[in-house]
């Protein structure tokens, strides 16, 4: 007990005293066995604690190389996330935060049952989720989830992989081969009419007597074929699009002179006296870059849906050039378009009438001529009142700049132009199509 | 007297270290269990190398060491790639797992530097059907124009023929050109007729 009594002990040993007793010196040998025991094992714990340190951290850096973000559930601690690695972190954002609370991120009362089920039956589950993320955005995802244990804690292993790009390729793939059949039902319906009427007044011209009656058939086989022929013609225009083969040139040209070429050849086949054109042309004379091809067709479509369905009136045709962007318009009197159809319009086979000639391909054709350039193409319309179409190009100018029509007032035009904030338009990113709604869309003003 | 207490000393201080040292050991054992759990857990091939150590495997699941590459020759030189420059690698590849489903992989090589040694991460995923929906989409994007193109010569020539005898057909027609005018407009007619029906035909045909 008494240090001194000890160290004497030891002095004895030392000095190999043998007045010792044996008890003394057993509690001594058992005191040394202690003191080496602690000195033996206490490094070696020592050493095993840092390697488990390095251990966790070679785990944790592992798992945190993987692409793949996974978490691991506690059982015991009511699922919550223990540990979750970087990729986990990164493709869903988690908040950081209530993750260190410990609180699951996906805590919807469905996934608890999950849990608990895996974690009763000890079976594998494996089945596409939906989850809502904090930020409100909604995530498909794969879900797998294991029970696994190491004899002393018991976790719930799950992996999350994102695939939502691979439901949107599926909706994809489902919706163009919906599209895919319904081109062929509306072909089939489009040239089929024109062609049985053909055929079904043929049969008749040759029985028919009267001159008059001849003279009708005549005219509907005529009408028939004129139709089949627009049709096929716009589909090869399409095709012809579609793989490039469209001269994409861009040529000087000076606009006045184009637009009127346009709408001579036009006016002349649909007989519209009453309807008067307007010309909204700011300058004398305007030569720009400009590619022939793609202006005639879009010019063709406006003016032709213009006095198809303009009786009375004016048909107003112009542009308006602002720094680089030329902006053209063309405005009718005509019947309009309902605004729920504005998007419709611009869709293949779309008609809102169903009884005009047309294959419904024209506006569809323009969209998809300005696909590849950041051009614009838009509409506003008011039923009964009539309607505006516009399409917004960039344009590099020659000259004519400086030859200013004093008889057209560039007030008016941007009056006009203004109405297509009230209207939709359509922006190519290049690739797609995008629909965008004007500014003022739902206020809604007069024509 | 002392004897006693220096062997309840003894007992007591030599079973808790060694109780200690014991406990620790076993966690240690766990730790080791369980990344190799953990391993095994992923629904896919993964496989982690040493690549300082003559790209020794340090971990991998019973998946990897089932997987067949039909094309090993395209792994060669990645691993170095990935351990020296340390840019994650990405390969399509086609693998073959142990039921012998030929599948589309995508071969991900990220480098992990841990205490001075290069470890290289290898994961294989299953992209086939991501890569089979995306081909599908590509091509029913192109069978449309690919089938306007091939049907434009067929319509064409059915179709000129009846809008030259349409043009050409008048209420003073004589009736024997407006009968053979008319034997032309229908022999042309139902081949367009019979085009059609062939062409609606088609997308059936590409349904999966």
């Amino acid at each position: 007990m008494d240090i001194v009594k000890l160290i004497a002990c030891l002095q004895a040993i030392i000095l190999k005293d043998h007045s010792l007793n044996t008890s003394d010196s057993l509690a001594i040998l058992f005191l040394f066995a202690t003191f080496f025991i602690v000195v033996f094992i206490n490094p070696r714990i020592k050493r095993l604690r840092d390697k488990e340190e390095t251990e966790n951290q070679f785990q944790f850096s592992i798992f945190n190389g993987l692409s793949v973000p996974f978490a691991l559930l506690d059982v015991d601690n009511r699922f919550r996330v223990t540990y979750w690695n970087k990729a986990l972190e990164d493709i869903f954002y988690v908040d950081k935060e209530s993750l260190i609370a410990g609180r699951d991120f996906y805590d919807v009362k469905q996934t608890i049952t999950v849990n608990q089920q895996v974690f009763k039956t000890k079976k594998t589950f494996h089945a596409e989720e939906t989850i809502i993320l904090k930020s409100g955005k909604l995530i498909n995802t794969d879900t797998y989830k294991k029970y696994m244990t190491d004899g002393v804690h018991r976790f719930i292993f799950m992996i999350r992989i994102d695939i939502t790009e691979l439901l949107s390729v599926r909706e994809k793939v489902r919706k163009s081969k919906e599209r895919q059949i319904e081109f062929v039902r509306n072909i089939n319906h489009e040239i089929r009419t024109p062609l049985n009427s053909i055929i079904g007044y043929k049969d008749l011209l040759l029985s028919a007597e009267e001159s008059k009656e001849r003279q009708d058939f005549v005219a509907i086989i005529k009408d028939g074929s004129k139709r089949l022929y627009l049709l096929i013609d716009n589909f090869l225009l399409i095709s012809k699009i579609h793989s490039n083969e469209l001269l994409m040139v861009s040529k000087k040209t000076e606009l006045n002179h184009f637009i009127h070429l346009e709408l001579r050849s036009i006016k002349e086949t649909f007989n519209r006296p009453q309807v008067k054109v307007r010309f909204d042309f700011p300058y004398l004379y305007l030569q720009i870059a400009t590619m022939p091809e793609v202006c005639h067709l879009i010019l063709q479509q406006f003016i032709q849906n213009a006095f198809k369905y303009t009786t009375r009136g004016q048909v107003q045709i112009g542009y308006l050039l602002e720094g680089k962007t030329l902006f053209w318009y063309i405005q009718d009197t005509g019947i309009g378009i309902p605004q729920k159809n504005w998007v419709k319009i611009f869709n293949r086979f779309e008609k809102i009438d169903n009884f005009s000639p047309g294959g419904g391909l024209g506006l569809f054709i323009c969209k998809e001529l300005l696909l590849h350039k950041p051009c614009k193409i838009g509409v506003y319309s008011r039923v009964g009142v009539g309607s505006l179409f516009w399409v917004s190009t960039p344009c590099t100018v020659y000259c004519g700049t400086e030859s200013i029509n004093p008889k057209v007032d560039v007030g008016a035009i941007r009056k006009i132009l203004s109405m297509r904030q009230y209207g939709i338009y359509f922006e190519s990113d290049g690739k797609k199509m995008k629909m965008v709604r004007g500014d003022k869309m739902k206020v809604g003003v007069l024509l | 007297m002392m004897l006693i207490i220096a062997i309840v000393v003894f007992v007591l201080v030599s079973s808790f270290t060694v109780y200690k040292w014991w406990s620790w050991k076993m966690r240690y054992k766990r730790r080791k269990l369980y990344f190799n759990m953990i391993f095994d857990n992923f629904p896919f091939p993964v496989h982690l190398m040493n690549f300082t150590l003559n790209g020794i495997c340090v971990c991998s699941n019973t998946l990897y060491r089932q997987v067949i590459y039909s094309d090993p020759e395209l792994l060669v030189g990645m691993d170095l790639q990935v351990a020296q420059t340390g840019i994650t690698n990405n390969k399509q590849l086609l693998c073959r797992d142990s039921n012998g489903r030929c599948y589309e992989a995508v071969m991900i090589k990220s480098r992990i530097l841990f205490g001075g040694q290069t470890y290289i991460l290898t994961e294989l995923h299953d992209v086939d059907v991501l890569v089979k929906a995306r081909k599908l989409s590509e091509q029913f994007d192109e069978t449309e124009n690919r089938f306007i193109e091939n049907i434009r010569h067929d319509i064409c020539i059915p179709l000129g023929n009846i809008m030259r005898c349409c043009e050409l057909l008048d209420k003073d027609t004589p009736p024997q050109l407006m009968r053979e005018f008319s034997s032309i407009i229908d022999e042309d007619s139902y081949k367009l007729l019979h085009l059609i029906d062939q062409a609606l035909e088609v997308p059936y045909s590409h349904s999966f």
